[in-house]
């Protein structure tokens, strides 16, 4: 395989399959996910779920759940599959996508520890990585609270999730008895079915269930035997997502190097519009967020990055990351596109919000300017930055809001 | 087996010839004014005509500068190490480039502070060394571009030998026990034409010195064989 793989030429075509083959994995886990979902049963799922009527515990778990993966794409396009399958609440669902926006800020924070050796080197990438921190804290400090309170002003949930759901509604979807009939769904339906059927054989080959065939469908079985079932499948389905986004962003990274760091050479001096489009469209391609904003870091810490210039590439690697989620809503119907748009919106107004207006571009940049030089001087601002975004500061929401 | 995968399908080659792309016309720019100002030095040329083209050139050269450090970066951040020894040379070489256009202005200052051009046998001989330092910057960008291994250990061997004659005749000064016209003007140029040429033996030798070595070449004899030894030691 490796001689066949010597010429530029054969490599880019094979890193093409590659792209095309983890796309339809990661479609075929979604679909998978949604479907160990479904399988669970709504009581279960909703007993499951249960503690994210609490925002603030949704924001955690969104946190907690993507500074573990280190992918809020990971996170998001899991909480499409859930509200897909009808498992979780679009209204649960919100506060879970915003902390994934937080916690997919801790990757950058991590990176620029390795410059924690030189205290200017330190300052200028930590402040770096923060600055992508308050972006996204602050979004959710004005988005959340405006989502919650106006979720009990209007009849369809908050304004985030009243204008995503008019925008569902007015889009083309073919649909027919209120199923969702997407060609991407069918196409990758027989795959999940496969893995289903294999593991359902598995699990009856050891005597741990009895079911029927699926085509019969479950409904009869013992609960527990479900519950193994769409357990382990539901493990399967995030293992095949996590891994097929990392196939993904480690392929399109490979693939696009080149281009990337062109793309990257034109905005180093610049601070503008053509970061927030570079940004987005790296992001996109690469299908994370923290690869793009990682690469930054270094040029933060070398100085040769600004945060000024800096910090509308991380405006445009949060909306080019809305894309997994959009992309997994291909296979999860009308509410997990609904989602996956809540997502899109809230990373939109947050670039809204912070870039047009000078002075308002500067309150995170000032934040993290501040925060860089405290850390220069006491690396304990570093611990207490990350234990209080990434833990206190859920924890007191949970407590605050009760239960 | 998966070390295709993780490795750069781009391998980044671009971003390294656009990188060299500059570096070269650094040295093209700093062959212009170095000739610029000899010429202005030894004679017939209005200092003020040239003086705002030398001062832009230099600018343009040290922004360049600062234009292949910052992209080193980036291409450092987006490849990893692949190519790191390579962005390590050039960080070195373009800094060679770079001191080369700084002595041009100070040979350019020389001019503005002497009286008068040089006379006689020193100019002669400024004006056969300043034609072979030109040359060798022509030379010096082709070697560099094409990788030209035996290009670069000439270029050493012929730097090495117009370094000696500008030491003999700094000596030489230095010693004169007769009355010599505007000595140390001379003195500073065969200096600052000793140091350009210096600058550019270590653009050379990183055609063929290993990186720990830049800057610190082996006698001219040996460059080239030596290195050579030297790499197949490491492979073996």
């Amino acid at each position: 395989m490796a001689d066949s793989l010597q010429t530029p030429r054969s490599r880019w075509l094979t890193r093409l399959v590659i792209f095309v083959g983890a796309i339809y994995v990661f479609l075929a886990a979604i679909e998978l996910f949604g479907h160990s979902f479904k399988m669970l049963g709504e009581s279960r799922a909703d007993r499951l779920f249960c503690g994210l009527e609490n925002p603030f515990a949704g924001l955690a778990v969104g946190i907690i759940a993507t500074a573990i993966l280190q992918s809020s794409s990971a996170t998001t396009s899991t909480v499409v599959a859930m509200v897909g399958a009808g498992s979780l609440s679009l209204t649960c669902a919100i506060p879970v996508i915003m902390g994934a926006n937080i916690g997919t800020s801790v990757t950058c924070a991590i990176v620029s520890l390795g410059h924690i050796a030189q205290n200017a080197a330190f300052r200028r990438a930590f402040s770096g990585a923060t600055v992508h921190g308050f972006i996204n804290l602050l979004t959710v400090v004005v988005l959340l609270p405006l989502e919650l309170i106006t979720a009990r002003l209007l009849p369809n949930g908050g304004i985030l999730e009243t204008a995503a759901r008019w925008m569902v509604e007015h889009l083309p979807l073919e649909s027919s008895g209120g199923t969702f009939k997407s060609p991407i769904k069918q196409a990758v339906k027989h795959f999940a079915d496969g893995i289903e059927t294999l593991f359902r054989e598995i699990l009856q080959a050891l005597g741990l269930i009895d079911l029927p065939d699926s085509a019969s469908g479950i409904t009869g079985t013992a609960p527990g035997q479900s519950t193994l079932l769409a357990s382990l499948l539901a493990l399967v389905a995030l293992v095949m997502i996590v891994g097929s986004l990392i196939v993904i962003t480690k392929n399109m990274k490979a693939l696009m190097a080149d281009q990337i760091e062109e793309w990257l050479n034109r905005v180093l001096t610049r601070s503008g519009l053509l970061g927030l489009i570079i940004g987005m469209v790296v992001t996109a391609v690469v299908q994370s967020s923290s690869i793009t904003t990682s690469l930054l870091i270094p040029m933060f810490g070398a100085g040769v990055l600004g945060l000024e210039a800096g910090f509308p590439i991380m405006l445009g690697a949060n909306i080019g990351t809305t894309i997994t989620a959009l992309l997994a809503a291909a296979v999860a119907g009308p509410a997990g596109l609904t989602i996956a748009l809540v997502h899109t919106q809230f990373n939109l107004l947050g670039a809204l919000m912070f870039f047009p207006v000078k002075r308002v571009r500067q309150i995170p940049v000032f934040l993290a300017h501040q925060l860089g030089a405290a850390a220069e001087r006491n690396r304990l601002w570093v611990v207490l930055y990350m234990v209080s975004v990434f833990v206190l500061i859920p924890i007191a929401g949970i407590l605050i809001w009760g239960k | 087996m998966f070390e295709w995968f993780l490795s750069s399908t781009d391998t980044g080659a671009p971003g390294l010839e656009r990188m060299r792309a500059q570096f070269g016309q650094m040295l093209d720019a700093g062959r212009h004014i170095f000739d610029t100002a000899s010429n202005a030095f030894l004679g017939g040329t209005d200092l003020e005509v040239i003086r705002q083209d030398l001062f832009d050139t230099d600018k343009r050269i040290n922004r360049a500068e600062q234009q292949i450090r910052r992209e080193i970066v980036v291409h450092a951040s987006v490849h990893g190490t692949t190519e790191f020894p390579a962005c390590l040379v050039l960080m070195s070489v373009v800094k060679d480039a770079e001191r080369v256009g700084d002595y041009a202005k100070n040979i350019f200052d020389l001019a503005a502070s002497t009286p008068h051009p040089p006379v006689g046998e020193h100019r002669e001989q400024l004006v056969k060394l300043k034609d072979r330092i030109s040359g060798m910057m022509a030379t010096c960008r082709e070697i560099y571009d094409a990788r030209d291994r035996d290009g670069a250990a000439q270029l050493i061997r012929e730097a090495q030998e117009i370094e000696d004659v500008c030491d003999d005749h700094i000596h030489g000064l230095l010693a004169a026990e007769r009355q010599v016209d505007l000595p140390a003007a001379y003195v500073l140029a065969y200096r600052y034409f000793k140091r350009a040429t210096s600058h550019l033996r270590n653009i050379a030798s990183s055609v063929i010195q290993p990186l720990d070595k830049l800057d610190f070449p082996s006698k001219p004899s040996e460059t080239s064989e030596e290195s050579e030894a030297e790499e197949e030691e490491v492979v073996e």
